[in-house]
């Protein structure tokens, strides 16, 4: 067995191929020179040749597992990756609805009661355009489109309006549009002081002012007033005093 | 870290650990170039570039190279390129003349393994499996990794070399009489 394990070694060192030239040469001419040790290192060589073609394949292997790892994405994060743009705007829409929520909710009180009982002045609809003689005024025309800033800006131009009141009016109501509430409350108050069928829908307008102003109690009064008059708004100046008062 | 210190890495038992580093490193970067230059698909290029790593392993561990003057990248890229060109000519059944690269590019096993001398080999390969463990790790560290008795001795937590040296005896002639038993025939030639 010794001299087997020799001859082992012998063989070794030739396939090796780091010994120096000449030694291997050596080792050759003694391997050639016997028939039997020369099938016997044909059969060691097929050994030796099988065991790093074993070894150079599970490194392949090796490689082709790194690869898939560094290629692979987790089952969970594929799915994620794969509906990413759909959750995103998922996450968007959830995100902006719930601001909105939240605003509403979070929001004074006095807002709340305005955008439940605001909107603004429909002219054309308590007073028809031939009442007030102002067809084709652009005054008017702008009011009518909900242009408030033209409006306004109109006001002073108008002159000699058949109908001062209305004009007032509009434009009080153009400024409470614009959230212009110290513009519009002194020529909302002068109206709804007056005997003209605009007081009622004046005093209305005067109370949401004051409402937005976060005046209460000035919004309640007028309010009180206008649900003894008879008009169109009492019922309304009911309801929103009630709210008022809770 | 240097070329000289990944070598250095590679001979000393960290040899994987460092491959894995090169690979990951320039396989991308590999791909794309092999896909735009030599007319190859993503999956040749994959295989191409694997196999490049193992030549450079390979030319490491049997001290082909023991220093690379360029960069790491260079070199890999350079067997590759090599590799892509005997793809190529392998595919086109052409017989065109490759020029290799001035820096030696050798993969130690070209052309060694012809088909009926593959099955042959695939059959070690199976009588490796069968012989098991410690047998297969200390056959594989021996003619493959090139690891000395002493080195597979404090890998394996095995006494001194000479244990080694009996244990590697004893598991190849138990690899023989596997392999010339399960009724392999021997044809090859001493080269």
């Amino acid at each position: 067995m010794k001299d087997h394990k020799k001859l082992i070694e012998k063989f070794d060192f030739v396939l090796d191929n780091s010994a120096k030239d000449e030694h291997i040469q050596i080792a050759h001419q003694e391997i050639n020179g016997d028939d039997k040790v020369l099938a016997e290192f044909k059969e060691h060589k097929i050994l030796v040749d099988g065991i790093r073609y074993a070894s150079r394949k599970k490194l392949l292997e090796s490689i082709k597992t790194w690869d898939a790892e560094m290629t692979s994405i987790p089952k969970n994060r594929q799915f994620f990756m794969q509906k990413r743009w759909f959750l995103a705007a998922a996450s968007i829409i959830i995100i902006f609805t719930f601001i909105a929520i939240l605003s509403y909710f979070i929001r004074p009180e006095h807002e709340k009661l305005i955008a439940n009982y605001y909107q603004p002045y429909s002219y054309g609809t308590d007073i028809t355009r031939g009442d007030t003689a102002a067809d084709g005024n652009d005054f008017f025309e702008a009011y009518q489109n909900g242009e408030y800033q033209k409006v306004i800006e109109l006001y002073n131009s108008v002159g000699n309006s058949s109908d001062p009141v209305m004009t007032d009016f509009l434009y009080a109501n153009s400024c409470q549009a614009l959230k212009m509430y110290d513009s519009a409350i002194p020529v909302l108050e002068r109206i709804s002081r007056m005997d003209n069928p605009l007081a009622p829908a004046a005093k209305w307008y005067l109370a949401i002012s004051f409402i937005s102003e976060d005046d209460s109690d000035k919004a309640a009064l007028v309010l009180h007033e206008l649900t003894e008059m008879k008009s169109s708004y009492a019922a309304k100046a009911e309801s929103l005093l009630r709210e008022l008062e809770k | 870290m240097n070329n000289h210190s990944l070598i250095e890495r590679i001979k000393k038992n960290d040899g994987e650990q460092v491959l894995r580093e090169i690979y990951q490193q320039h396989r991308n970067e590999f791909l794309h170039w092999a896909v735009r230059n030599h007319a190859c698909s993503t999956e040749e290029a994959k295989e191409v570039f694997q196999q490049s790593i193992v030549v450079f392993y390979e030319n490491v561990i049997h001290g082909k190279v023991t220093t690379i003057d360029v960069q790491m990248k260079t070199y890999i890229f350079g067997i590759g390129k090599y590799k892509l060109m005997e793809l190529i000519r392998r595919r086109d059944s052409m017989r065109e003349h490759i020029d290799e690269e001035s820096m030696e590019i050798t993969d130690i096993y070209h052309g060694m393994f012809d088909d009926q001398y593959e099955s042959k080999l695939s059959q070690i390969e199976v009588c490796l499996r069968q012989i098991g463990e410690p047998c297969n790790t200390i056959l594989q560290h021996y003619y493959y990794h090139k690891k000395s008795m002493q080195e597979i001795a404090d890998l394996m937590n095995y006494k001194n070399r000479e244990t080694v040296k009996n244990l590697k005896y004893k598991c190849l002639m138990r690899l023989k009489k596997n392999f010339f038993t399960s009724g392999a025939t021997l044809t090859t030639e001493l080269s």
